[in-house]
């Protein structure tokens, strides 16, 4: 009896797919002899492709990297076919969801010509193809739920002449009837596991598989739901992901440093070495130190470059970084000044030039000369900054001259232009000058040339001031001064931030996350302040919900795909660009951004680091380590994950690198499948001193939703999962929110736990958001269940205190309408096309914001910007609103009210729509432009 | 050999070898039409003339495209707004003029030296080929000036501005206007067509001047869509490209707004046959073809330029260049068009009737259904059947006709083609892309991507 016992068992450790299947499989080491996998059933042997590497005890299955592995076993031809009965059945998990995934497949579907089946995957959905001689097209029929990313799932596909059914874990997910009579296969195709593959498509699938069989009949659902009991909770879980063997620099960061596309590249590491640089070319370049930058030359104009970066020790390649690129398009250089050639007829005068550009430390962007007396002064203004200088004159002859003497000098177009007109009435949009100089007093006031001027920094410079004109500016904001320059005396006027205009410095809005900037001066009608790059090719596909920009202190800070650009938000002058291929952070629905802002420094949360850049100049001032565990450190196996600064503060948590979404296969991150839907956390949540690096504090009580982290007067709320489970430890993600979170309060200084209150929010499948109504003393929590359904709830601020929570269905019910992040204005809560009481959660105002794309809302304190078929505008105060035809955004939130002016830099890339224009561009209150012409 | 021999031999070897009429390419494309056909003949081969390299190259406006479209999984998308890539020119008589979006002048040249005659200083990038008519110059520039200048000298005879104000603003890297004129400029009767503006927002205007003193005929304003790239004229109608968007039609003696047309995927790229509007190259490079007076989409050919001449189209596209029986190849795409809106009219019919579970219905209509698949099956066939000749062809940046011959632009060399056959006749090297074809009085003039004009002449030869 022992003995029988025993065989049974181990029968059924081999092969729960009872049944007798025709072909079968079973991933075990006694199956496999090199690179072979042995059937149980049928002859056909599965060769595996790239190393295997099986996991498991007693029950085992095969890793497949999504990269190398798969499974052939061989060819159509020679195979006894299925006639009209067909069972396919699989053990699968799936680590990274695809458009086209395969588990077992024998098919061709190639444009018109459909034939053969598939148990496989799209998207977030198990799935089984099958054609028959009724249609001879192949039907996907998916399953009705999404699979668990990172769960074991028993998967089948039934056919029996009549009906296709899926079963998903022993449930019927699914049934159609549009197949009738025999499968129809096609001439040749691949009997292929784990993976899909056809004459013109391969794609491999990330993840595990521990069994396939196919029956040439159609198992009932009873033996199916059978054989998915049989090996449940018995397979093994996915490894954690072993860093150690890849090289891990910080950064690359690429700089192209000229016109004729010479790039700087640098990086540091954590351990001095050598370091070579190696192209796809065949050039290599090689440095020792923890540091390095590497100038290189010679590379051609609007071409992709691939390389490496490899450790080196005693000749030997020890350990390399994945493969990077960065690509000459992107290069944003002002042609540099004509050679002496060119600048022959033109003696330069650089001393006052020098001065002026020493003094103001302005060297982008626009200056207007008012007056072409000095030629030799714009010609050196040109040639000694990258300045782009725009000369009026009201003398006609004088324009006829100063044309023609720059014209020969090459610098005429690119880098100066004259313009013929009065300059009592000034032809220029407003703010549009980083510098504007005078020639002598201005006989009309400085108003016009104050109109022009850049607020937060641009500088006036009149030489020979009258008291009146001084009077003038001395009442206007910012700094007026005379200074006195070889003997001529100039008045110096800094203007200032202009009085409302709001900032933009974390992914929505500020750290309160109310996605609105408190700016008071966009609403109403609009004029184009500025347009032009960076336009799509630098972006990301629209769709994945891409990091949002930001804006603070005048400047415009835009995260493309791996391209990062500081702008000045003015005049849309591209102050700085790099190429880091490894920023890339999407899905905002569930993640933080990777970016945070102050007046001086954008922080950059990349890899294991936070990276400081001078937010004039974009070069790196300081790096930001993670406060790691030893073992944490030994694996190299977690990010920076959240990302805020406040005052001295830079607050950051820690997130396993595999909670990275990446964006990169044109993702929507739309559906209610757990890989679009894992929230991703952090822990612990810390706080480092932002000028020193020392860390301050560390809080470790479970871990803690990036979405929900904000932040009022010196505390920090969150929601945490007080008791995360090793998968969550592991993924970084959670897909389900759990009944017993805790809504927490900490102090922004200690770290120390303020109050914590369980809280339910398990609804939230969708999203979880969090935000501060610091006015009203409320936390709101938002988020949508898996029917799409709204819940709103409204917490008090000092003691997290239930105040009144609401539910609604969604609104719009496509293109993100269920994934919305609510906006607070003042006392209002925007959410789902309604407007709520922040006091009471009552409706009071209702369709709001039809919104057609899928873009997120962002808002000042008199409008609320949204996209619809173009960029949109809701002027809070008449409720009017308006379309800016032409231009559109992407799927995330791409327009803010900020600097008193609509910023909207491109991130519509890829958008299959003919909307007119794809490129950056800025807004401006009307009203701020020329006078009207003088009759 | 007799002189009479002799200058008879040379005499027969001319004919052979030089353009048996000289004909003028005024404007870009030739012709309002932008049909980029001669009736020159440039025979034999050529030989480079002159190169006239700019100090600086063409600063295009807008950047490359997107990647890719990651949600349709769509890669290697076309760049929709294509007009100011290089320096396209407009040849009259022995001058060539072209202006500059790098250093905001027009430039005339000597046709025979490439010696610079004269240049005209705008205040903005022009970026749009002049147009000459009856010894004057015509262009825009981005400062939203429309300027008429003398061909002979670049003396200015008067400007207009397009848009409400002088407002300038910074716009693709420079400090233009807000209405900058990017459509070139169309005259014909005494008139000169252009339009001015890019951001709906601020209203995008189609104006009418009188070409002899720039006087505003009529203005009409567009509060949808832009302006950007060559203004299209029939003897009836104005065709308006709006960048990345479908062009629009109006009509040329009011500027009243007839219709935008529906089909396509956008771009700057167009051409007429009288009244059929070919356009592109939309999302991945393809020309969508309009019949007169009609929104929709008659046929789609893959491909960046098409040629239309005396009943055949040559289209260049992919590594491509091919001619098609157009007459027939359109007579039949109509007939599929109207088969294809039949089988849907009565696949619907059979929906309902299935439903309702009508058999004799079912049968009847299914087997409708199938004579209906059948005929289009045929039509499709019968197209594929007009294809001509198709030969292999790796210049693929632009495309003009020239007597028996096309010449097509490539990377760092253009080439002629025999349209009878499509056997390749010549080659040259040029600098950069070639990306403006132009034949004029005995010479081609092929403008790149890094602002050189080439010009060739026929060996040996004499006007």
């Amino acid at each position: 009896m022992r003995v029988t016992l025993t065989v049974l068992v181990l029968l059924f450790v081999s092969s729960a797919f009872a049944a007798d299947p025709d072909l079968h499989w079973v991933v075990a080491s006694k199956n496999i002899e090199g690179a072979t996998l042995a059937p149980l059933e049928g002859d056909r042997p599965a060769t595996i492709s790239g190393k295997p590497r099986l996991l498991g005890e007693p029950l085992q299955a095969l890793v497949l990297d999504g990269k190398t592995h798969s499974l052939n076993a061989g060819k159509l031809g020679g195979l006894e076919l299925p006639k009209k009965k067909l069972t396919v059945e699989a053990w699968v998990l799936i680590q990274n969801s695809q458009e086209w995934g395969g588990l077992a497949g024998l098919l061709q579907d190639n444009g018109d010509y459909e034939r053969g089946f598939l148990l496989g995957f799209r998207q977030d959905r198990f799935c089984f193809a099958l054609a028959s001689e009724k249609a001879e097209r192949l039907t996907y029929l998916m399953a009705k739920q999404s699979y668990e990313v990172g769960t074991w799932h028993h998967v089948a596909g039934t056919y029996d002449g009549r009906v296709m059914r899926i079963y998903v874990d022993g449930e019927l997910a699914g049934e159609t009837a549009d197949q009738r009579g025999n499968i129809v296969f096609p001439p040749d195709a691949f009997l292929e596991l784990g993976s899909y593959r056809d004459d013109n498509e391969f794609y491999r699938t990330d993840g595990m598989l521990h069994e396939v069989a196919i029956h040439y009949r159609t198992l009932s659902a009873r033996q199916l739901r059978k054989n998915a009991e049989a090996k449940r909770g018995r397979l093994p879980a996915l490894p954690a992901k072993d860093y150690s063997q890849a090289l891990r620099v910080r950064g690359p960061f690429v700089e192209m440093l000229d016109l004729d596309n010479s790039v700087e590249i640098s990086w540091s590491s954590e351990r001095a070495a050598t370091y070579r640089l190696v192209f796809d070319d065949g050039r290599t370049e090689e440095q020792t130190g923890r540091r390095a930058s590497i100038a290189l030359s010679g590379f051609e104009p609007e071409r992709r470059y691939e390389f490496r970066i490899q450790e080196i020790v005693s000749g030997d390649v020890v350990r390399e970084t994945p493969k990077y690129a960065f690509d000459t398009t992107f290069n944003y250089e002002v042609p540099s000044p004509p050679g002496p050639a060119f600048m022959g007829p033109l003696p330069p005068s650089p001393k006052r030039a020098a001065r002026v550009l020493s003094d103001t430390r302005i060297q982008q962007g626009y200056c207007v000369l008012l007056g072409a007396d000095d030629i030799e002064f714009v010609a050196s203004l040109a040639g000694m900054s990258e300045l782009k200088v725009v000369v009026v004159e009201p003398d006609a002859e004088r324009v006829r001259a100063a044309r023609k003497r720059l014209d020969a000098s090459g610098l005429y177009g690119t880098r100066v232009t004259i313009i013929h007109s009065s300059l009592d009435r000034l032809p220029f949009g407003p703010y549009i000058a980083n510098l504007v100089i005078a020639s002598k007093d201005l006989e009309d006031g400085p108003k016009e040339a104050h109109r022009i001027l850049r607020p937060d920094g641009g500088v006036l410079l009149i030489p020979g001031a009258r008291d009146r004109t001084r009077g003038w500016l001395e009442q206007r904001d910012g700094t007026t001064t005379v200074v006195d320059w070889d003997g001529v005396s100039y008045l110096r006027h800094e203007r200032a931030p202009l009085v409302g205009a709001g900032s933009w410095t974390h992914q929505y809005g500020g750290t309160d996350n109310a996605a609105c900037s408190g700016d008071d001066i966009v609403a109403g009608e609009l004029d184009v302040q500025w347009w032009g790059r960076p336009g799509p090719r630098p972006m990301p596909d629209r769709g994945p919900r891409n990091p949002a920009p930001l804006s603070v202190g005048g400047r415009l800070f835009v995260q493309g795909d791996r391209n990062l650009f500081g702008l000045d938000a003015y005049n849309g002058t591209i102050l700085w660009a790099l190429q880091i291929p490894e920023m890339r952070r999407a899905n905002m629905v569930r993640d933080a951004s990777n970016t945070a802002a102050t007046a001086d420094t954008l922080y950059l949360a990349m890899g294991d680091r936070c990276f400081a850049l001078d937010a004039a100049t974009g070069k790196r001032t300081r790096q930001f380590t993670l406060p790691l565990t030893e073992e944490e450190k030994q694996n190299d196996s977690r990010n920076w994950g959240y990302l805020a600064v406040v005052g001295d503060v830079l607050l950051g948590s820690v997130t396993p690198r595999e909670s990275l979404y990446l964006g990169d296969q044109g993702e929507w991150f739309e559906s209610s499948g757990s890989a679009d839907v894992g929230k991703v956390i952090g822990t612990p949540l810390f706080a480092l001193d932002r000028h020193t690096g020392e860390l301050l504090w560390k809080y470790d009580g479970g871990v803690v939703f990036h979405t929900t982290v904000c932040i009022e007067k010196e505390i920090i709320y969150f929601v945490r999962d007080p008791k995360p489970d090793a998968a969550t430890l592991r993924s970084g993600r959670i897909v389900t929110v759990k009944e017993e979170s805790a809504l927490t309060a900490i102090d922004l200084e200690t770290g120390k736990e303020r109050w914590s209150r369980p809280v339910d929010l398990s609804p939230c499948h969708h999203m979880l958001y969090l935000l501060v109504d610091g006015k009203g003393g409320r936390l709101i929590a938002s988020g949508s269940d898996r029917n799409k359904a709204y819940h709103t709830w409204a917490f008090a601020l000092k003691n997290g205190k239930p105040l009144w929570n609401v539910s609604d269905k969604d609104r719009k019910g496509h293109h993100g309408g269920h994934v919305q992040h609510p906006v607070i204005v003042g006392d209002r809560l925007i959410l789902n096309r309604v407007v709520r009481s922040l006091r009471s959660g009552d409706i009071v105002e209702r369709n709001l914001l039809e919104r057609r794309g899928c873009g997120a809302m962002a808002a000042g304190n008199r409008a609320v910007l949204y996209r619809h078929h173009f960029h949109g505008i809701w002027d809070l105060e008449s409720g009017g609103r308006k379309q800016l035809l032409g231009v559109r955004g992407g799927c995330w939130l791409g327009q803010i009210p900020a600097a008193g002016l609509l910023l909207a830099p491109e991130s519509s890339a890829g958008c299959s729509c003919t909307h007119a224009l794809q490129i950056s561009v800025s807004f401006v209150p009307e009203g701020n432009g020329p006078a009207p012409e003088k009759e | 050999m007799s002189s009479t021999l002799r200058i008879a031999l040379a005499l027969s070897l001319c004919a052979f070898s030089i353009a048996a009429v000289a004909e003028d390419w005024p404007t870009y494309g030739h012709d309002a039409a932008r049909s980029h056909v001669s009736g020159e003949s440039l025979a034999g081969d050529l030989e480079s003339a002159w190169v006239h390299q700019p100090r600086h190259a063409p600063r295009p406006a807008w950047p490359p495209p997107a990647k890719w479209d990651g949600y349709n999984k769509v890669p290697h998308l076309e760049p929709r707004m294509v007009f100011d890539r290089a320096f396209h020119v407009a040849a009259v008589g022995d001058a060539v003029y072209f202006g500059s979006s790098a250093d905001d002048k027009v430039t005339c040249l000597d046709a025979a030296t490439g010696d610079v005659r004269w240049t005209f200083f705008t205040e903005g990038p022009v970026r749009l080929a002049p147009t000459v008519v009856d010894d004057r110059l015509y262009v825009g520039s981005d400062d939203g000036f429309v300027y008429c200048l003398e061909a002979a000298d670049g003396d200015l005879v008067w400007k207009h501005r397009i848009g409400p104000t002088d407002h300038r603003v910074p716009g693709n890297g420079r400090i233009i206007s807000i209405w900058p004129v990017r459509t070139g400029i169309v005259v014909a009767d005494g008139r000169a067509y252009a339009c001015a503006g890019v951001f709906p927002s601020e209203t995008v205007y189609l104006c009418a001047m009188n070409a002899a003193n720039g006087d505003e005929l009529w203005k009409t304003s567009m509060e949808d869509l832009p302006a950007q790239g060559y203004l299209l004229a029939s003897p009836t109608r104005l065709y308006v490209t709006t960048g990345r968007e479908r062009p629009v039609v109006f009509d040329i003696e009011n500027g009243k707004r007839l219709y935008q047309v529906a089909g396509g995927g956008g771009g700057t790229y167009a051409l007429l046959i009288g009244d059929m509007l070919m356009y592109g190259p939309g999302k991945q490079g393809e020309v969508s073809v309009h019949d007169p007076g009609s929104k929709d989409q008659v046929a789609s050919f893959s491909g960046n330029h098409m040629i239309v001449h005396e009943g055949r189209s040559y289209l260049q596209g992919g590594d491509r260049l091919s001619a098609l029986d157009r007459i027939t190849y359109l007579q039949l795409a109509r007939e599929r068009n109207d088969l294809v809106k039949q089988r849907n009219r009565v696949a619907k019919q059979l929906e309902k009737v299935e439903k309702a579970g009508k058999k004799d219905d079912v049968r009847k209509l299914r087997g409708e259904l199938a004579k209906l698949a059948e005929a289009i099956d045929a039509r499709h066939k019968g197209m594929k059947q007009c294809t001509l000749w198709d030969v292999e062809c790796a210049q693929t940046t632009a495309l003009a006709l020239a007597g028996e011959r096309l010449f097509a632009g490539g990377v760092a060399e253009v080439k002629a083609y025999d349209r009878g056959s499509g056997a390749e006749s010549w080659s040259a090297p040029v600098t950069g892309k070639a990306l403006g074809l132009a034949v004029a009085n005995g010479r081609l003039f092929v403008s790149t991507d890094d602002g050189s004009i080439h010009c060739f002449t026929v060996k040996g030869g004499e006007r």
